[in-house]
């Protein structure tokens, strides 16, 4: 992965691609195994988190993870998968509490290193971290499975700001994505145009049109973020509101 | 380097009193700023959505300045840093689109013209240098408002700092990677020029994990004097920098700086912290020069001596003790990594000796006090034994309750106890007993040095306890105290289930770090767990809990005590260590009169035995055992062997010693008592009942200057205890008949705290006695409590007391009433209790009083049968003078005489010093003959040594 970063091009959904690929050869076989990659790439920390929360060292959780996408990138994961199929992420949260159940009981022989690198170092250089805080109590309280629901949504969100930002700084308006960024959701009280302008150099009405601008083009990267991992598009609102439940329930 | 996921990272940060989203609730925050439902809601807005080349051609359309985001031809991108001048950016070359890394200063620093300079000089010092080890420079330039910057290579493997996690499983890489890393500094040093703030932030990796140097940010030319005067912030990284960069000057400074920071890196990759850490900056800076750093093996003894020797000699203090350059260093690690012999161990580097000696008064001290005491008391101490001059002492103290919940309080004490225990299992540590430890209490701001001291020892654990749900949080660290040096820290975060692996991975780490030897027999006991059922556990800590605050032995609690002990066996019939409570419990509660029966005994049995029969390899149902043969049956033999059984398994646990001591006492060696009390002691220096019980026998062994000693030692623990303070004034009355000091304390606690009186009512009326004050003596019985004085070796009961009083006082009506009414009550309980020794010796007395001379001598001579020396030194030694009072009472002057002459022989609670002979009452009969008087010099000695 080279440092600067590519844009991304995406025509049709990762999942859908990953579906269609499960049975298939040859060219289409290759584009499925990318798309699972890229897949795998973007949500590995919900699985990280997963596996911590069950009670593992943080040595072992990755250590689990890492086993975890390995067995999912190297064999074939689809086919063996349960064909009640439905979405990646349950599909995902599945297939790992069976890793994990059967890790328990035998020593993992899956080798490491090789030539899978979903996540390569420079590009996790470039990534920036992730910035999900939570109360201790809800931490404390969530069973793993909505802690892996919720990392997820957490997931989608910044998934969905970061390539925000990287279009943002593409047009060299860099300092208006991290001015405006924090009044993305919807409307509230606290928006002081007036007081963004002033900070930003430009009129109100700038301000407020480009917020507008930002918001849509963000709703629409948030839906193409949570597209990826659905079948068909009739269930991405579906998924949204698992996905806000879930962020709800921590409350 | 190959890792495919990123570096491990807690599931979330945490946020301790999360504010709720005005808008929906949430309280899940993303960058500590924006709801995360929020933001995830508003994807099921209804608004339409926005392809990228519309919403790119809409950002077009304003013209939002973005000049901050240029520096000269540079496109700034990212803040990915900051030191401590300037901030780093993660920038893109304008024509070339090449991303690079960008250093400014901060703009707030700009009026000051040695910022400005220490930066200019670093950005030229360093684009001097050409290395492939070293971050080049490419640029250095001025902002347009004059800020200068440079530019820099990006390094996209980040820090050493955060690959070092990943590096410390293969040694030789780190070892290879920091080969390379001395080579370039030694060509930095060829230059001219010193890093002065190596540390792993400052070694970046590229793509392939090749090291490369960068922020020479106080790098100086060497021979160049410079009079920028330093800050704790410019002095560089602690826990990296040398010594004597706190102290020097900049020209002071030579290559030997780096050569330390090198290898406190090399320490850090190695072993997973760099070789000092504290509290913070001074601290940290402090340990360092007065050091020696930690052996790399004791806190990652796989790896090898050679190793180990090369980084030793990088971290001395002494930088000439170092290596004379950085490329001897890369020598040495190039030599290892192909097998060959290193340099550094032709070098005599053990000079660490004398500076070790002198820079350690504490335990110097500390040797010398308890030789001191050695001296005066004449016993054998445990340092005579051992081949080191100290054992490595250390002291659990109690861990702090995090938990919401303050019931589990005693969970906290729980975790701490086990480890304690755990670690008391390893002979070669000196590990102080729970009793002692306890009175730390967290919470409360504690100085470890005075409590190392205190307990004398050099080393302390604390640790805090969380217990939610089902999961516990346990975290563990070890502290030199001397030197408030923090040698290993450990969190566990597990479910509830493996918190006594958690134990027995602290014990163990721990004793890792203290370099002691671990048997494979220690080991397996430590491993393993004292129950698997938790609510059994709970019961056990409960009943620990009710026995450890008791103050003094209350029905009550030996019965809550019990039954929580039988709880705990209920839900597991396998728990052996609450088998063991159980027997001791039903044990003291027959020794100290609580319920003398017979079912009592059963009981105490049954729990042994069940103990015994889940393991005899353990120390603890030998110990168990060996109370009950002791407490119930007198049977020494059996006590003894069992307290040796216990000993080898139990090293460092105080009660062990303690009931060694009083088995000994009873058979009266005494010198293996003295010897057994001193080591229990040493283990448990702040118990209170147990340095009690060491200087009582020094005073019924007539050894008063030791006794002194010791009583003192208790009131330097305890000064405010009434019992301890009387007691030492008797020493006075015993051994000169002055009782003037026992007076004066008694009449000082009386008018300090009347409520303390019935504590020392035994006292007082002694006193009373012996001073015949008939006044004090009303006084005194008015404060005994109701039954009069029972203890183990000795009753007295009220009408007894009285009778006593009365007589001294004259008052013959009285004193026959009083003894007529002794009479009563003892024949009522001789008759529930036909053996009991001392109460035929109230009732001899009582009928010696009232002049049946006959019946008294028969009753004196029957508690003398049934309690002869030879079963109980002790107990026996009171019967023995009982009978020659009774004599004496009774007429017989020369029996008692005689009585008396053997009596004196032995140890006797209360009864036979030169005071108490010259004044008590007891023996007016007596007075004026000169045979007494041959005996009044005699007791004036000690009791004659077995």
């Amino acid at each position: 992965m080279s440092v600067e970063a590519e844009p991304r091009v995406f025509t049709t959904t990762r999942w859908s691609l990953v579906l269609a690929g499960a049975n298939s050869e040859g060219n289409q076989q290759n584009k499925a195994a990318e798309a699972l990659a890229e897949l795998c790439r973007t949500y590995w920390r919900p699985a990280f988190s997963y596996v911590c929360r069950r009670g593992y060292s943080s040595e072992d959780a990755e250590d689990l993870t890492q086993d975890f996408f390995l067995m999912i990138l190297e064999t074939n994961w689809l086919q063996q998968a349960d064909h009640g199929r439905g979405r990646f992420r349950s599909l995902l949260l599945k297939s790992l509490q069976n890793f994990l159940h059967n890790a328990a009981d035998k020593n993992r022989t899956l080798k490491r290193g090789g030539s899978v690198q979903f996540v390569s170092w420079d590009a996790w250089m470039t990534e920036a971290p992730s910035q999900l805080s939570i109360s201790a109590r809800a931490l404390d309280s969530l069973a793993p499975e909505r802690l892996f629901d919720l990392r997820w949504a957490a997931t989608v969100v910044e998934h969905a700001l970061r390539r925000l930002r990287e279009e943002c700084e593409g047009k060299g308006r860099l300092r208006l994505f991290e001015a405006l960024r924090d009044h993305l959701a919807a409307e509230h009280g606290d928006t002081s145009y007036a007081d963004l302008g002033t900070g930003l150099g430009v009129a109100e009405t700038v301000v407020k049109k480009q917020l507008y601008n930002l918001r849509q083009r963000y709703r629409s990267l948030l839906r193409e973020e949570v597209s990826h991992t659905v079948e068909k598009p009739a269930d991405v609102d579906d998924e949204i509101r698992h996905l806000c439940a879930a962020l709800a329930s921590a409350a | 380097m190959n890792k495919p996921i990123g570096p491990p990272e807690s599931i979330a940060d945490v946020i301790e009193n999360p504010t709720q989203c005005p808008q929906c609730g949430a309280i899940t925050r993303l960058d500590q700023r924006s709801c995360s439902n929020c933001l995830l809601s508003e994807a099921l807005e209804p608004e339409g959505e926005l392809s990228r080349e519309a919403f790119e051609r809409i950002l077009a359309e304003d013209n939002v300045a973005d000049d901050e985001w240029r520096l000269g031809h540079y496109e700034i991108l990212e803040e990915i840093g900051r030191g401590g001048m300037g901030v780093i950016y993660r920038a893109r070359q304008q024509h070339s689109r090449r991303i690079v890394a960008v250093k400014r200063i901060f703009a707030h620093q700009v009026n000051s013209h040695e910022t400005l300079v220490r930066f200019r000089r670093e950005a030229e010092a360093v684009a001097s240098l050409d290395h492939p080890n070293i971050l080049p420079i490419y640029e250095v330039s001025e902002s347009e408002e004059g800020l200068p910057f440079f530019s820099m290579k990006y390094a996209t493997g980040g820090s050493l700092r955060a690959a070092a996690p990943a590096l410390r499983v293969e040694p030789r890489d780190c070892v290879r990677l920091m080969a390379k890393v001395a080579r370039a500094i030694a060509y930095a040093h060829d230059k001219g020029i010193l890093h002065r703030d190596l540390q792993p932030g400052n070694i970046l990796l590229d793509g392939n994990g090749e090291p490369m140097v960068s922020d020479f940010g106080l790098a100086k030319w060497m021979g160049e004097n410079s009079d920028l005067t330093r800050t704790l912030e410019t002095l560089g990284t602690p826990g990296y920098i040398a010594p004597e960069q706190a102290e020097c000057t900049a020209a002071g400074l030579t290559s030997a700086a780096d050569i330390y920071s090198l290898g406190a890196i090399l320490f850090h990759l190695l072993t997973g912290r760099p070789p000092f850490v504290g509290a913070n900056v001074l601290c940290v800076i402090h340990q360092a020069a007065v050091g020696p750093a930690p052996r790399l093996r004791s806190l990652a003894p796989s790896l090898d001596r050679d190793l180990e020797i090369i980084v030793a000699r990088c971290l001395e203090p002494d930088r000439d003790a170092r290596y004379q350059s950085a490329g001897a260093l890369a020598d040495d690690l190039e030599h290892w990594l192909r097998h060959e012999p290193i340099r550094a161990r032709r070098v005599g580097i053990f000079i660490r000796g004398r500076k070790w000696v002198g820079r350690n008064p504490t335990t110097t001290m500390l040797v010398g006090l308890l030789i001191a005491l050695t001296a005066a008391v004449g016993v054998m101490f445990w340092e005579r034994e051992s081949p080191h001059p100290m054992p490595r002492g250390v002291a659990v103290l109690p861990f702090e309750n995090l938990s919401a919940d303050p019931e589990n309080a005693f969970f906290a004490d729980g975790v701490q106890d086990e480890i304690l225990n755990d670690l008391a299992k390893i002979a070669d540590l000196k590990v102080i007993s729970r009793t002692s430890v306890m009175q730390y209490k967290s919470g409360a701001k504690r100085n470890l040095r005075h409590i190392a001291n205190e307990l004398g020892v050099a080393h302390v654990v604390e640790g805090s306890v969380q217990r939610a749900a089902n999961r516990v949080r346990v975290t563990a660290q070890l502290i030199d105290a001397r030197t408030d040096t923090h040698l290993w820290v450990d969190h566990y975060d597990r479910p509830l289930d493996d918190v006594f692996a958690i134990q027995s991975d602290i014990a163990k780490a721990i004793a890792t770090q203290l370099q002691a030897k671990l048997s494979p027999a220690e080991k397996s006991a430590i491993e393993q767990p004292p129950t698997k059922n938790l609510i059994a556990y709970d019961r056990y800590l409960r009943a620990r809990k009710v026995r450890a605050v008791q103050t003094a032995r209350v029905p009550g609690d030996m019965r809550e005590e019990t039954r929580l002990l039988d709880q705990a066996v209920a839900y597991d019939p396998t728990f052996l260590l609450a088998y063991c409570e159980l027997a001791q419990a039903h044990a003291y509660a027959y020794h100290l009169g609580v319920d003398r029966t017979p079912a009592r005994v059963a009981l105490a049995k049954a729990a042994r035995d069940a103990a015994l029969r889940l393991s005899s390899d353990r120390g603890e149902p030998h110990l168990a055992a060996a109370e009950v043969a002791f407490h119930c049956n007198l049977d020494y033999e059996t006590a003894l062997t069992e307290v040796a059984i216990a000993r080898g398994k139990l090293p460092n646990d105080a009660s062990v010693f303690a009931l060694s001591a009083y088995i000994h006492r009873r058979q009266g060696h005494w010198e293996d008592c003295a010897r057994d009390l001193e080591r229990a002691v040493q283990l448990d220096p702040r118990n209170v009942w147990l340095l009690q019980d060491a200087a009582e026998t020094y005073h019924h062994e007539r050894h008063f200057s030791e006794a002194t000693a010791a009583w003192d030692r208790v009131l330097a623990v305890a000064p405010g205890d009434p019992s301890s303070r009387v007691w030492r004034a008797l020493v006075d009355l015993d051994s000169r008949a002055d009782t003037r000091p026992a007076y004066e304390a008694v009449q000082n606690i009386v008018t300090e705290d009347p409520s303390a009186v019935d504590s020392i009512a035994e006292h007082w009326l002694y006193l009373a006695l012996c001073r015949r004050d008939a006044a004090e003596m009303g006084r005194a019985l008015a404060s005994l409590p109701p039954e009069g004085i029972v203890r183990r070796d000795l009753l007295m009961p009220r009408p007894f007391c009285e009778g006593l009083a009365a007589r001294a006082r004259g008052d013959a009506k009285g004193a026959e009433a009083a003894f007529i009414a002794a009479h009563v009550e003892m024949e009522k309980i001789l008759r529930e209790q036909p053996d009991y020794a001392q109460a035929f010796c109230v009732l001899g007395l009582s009928d010696a009083a009232l002049g049946r001379k006959e019946d008294a001598i028969r009753e004196g001579r029957r508690a003398l049968e049934l309690l002869p020396v030879a079963k109980d030194m002790m107990a026996g030694g009171v019967v023995l003078a009982n009978l020659a009072i009774i004599y004496a009472w009774a007429g017989e002057k020369d029996r008692a005489l005689e009585q008396l002459a053997t009596a004196i022989r032995f140890p006797s609670p209360e009864f036979l010093s030169y005071g108490q002979l010259k004044l008590h009452p007891f023996w007016d009969p007596l007075r004026g003959d000169p045979r007494f008087d041959k005996l009044l010099e005699e007791s004036k000695k000690p009791v004659p040594l077995k």
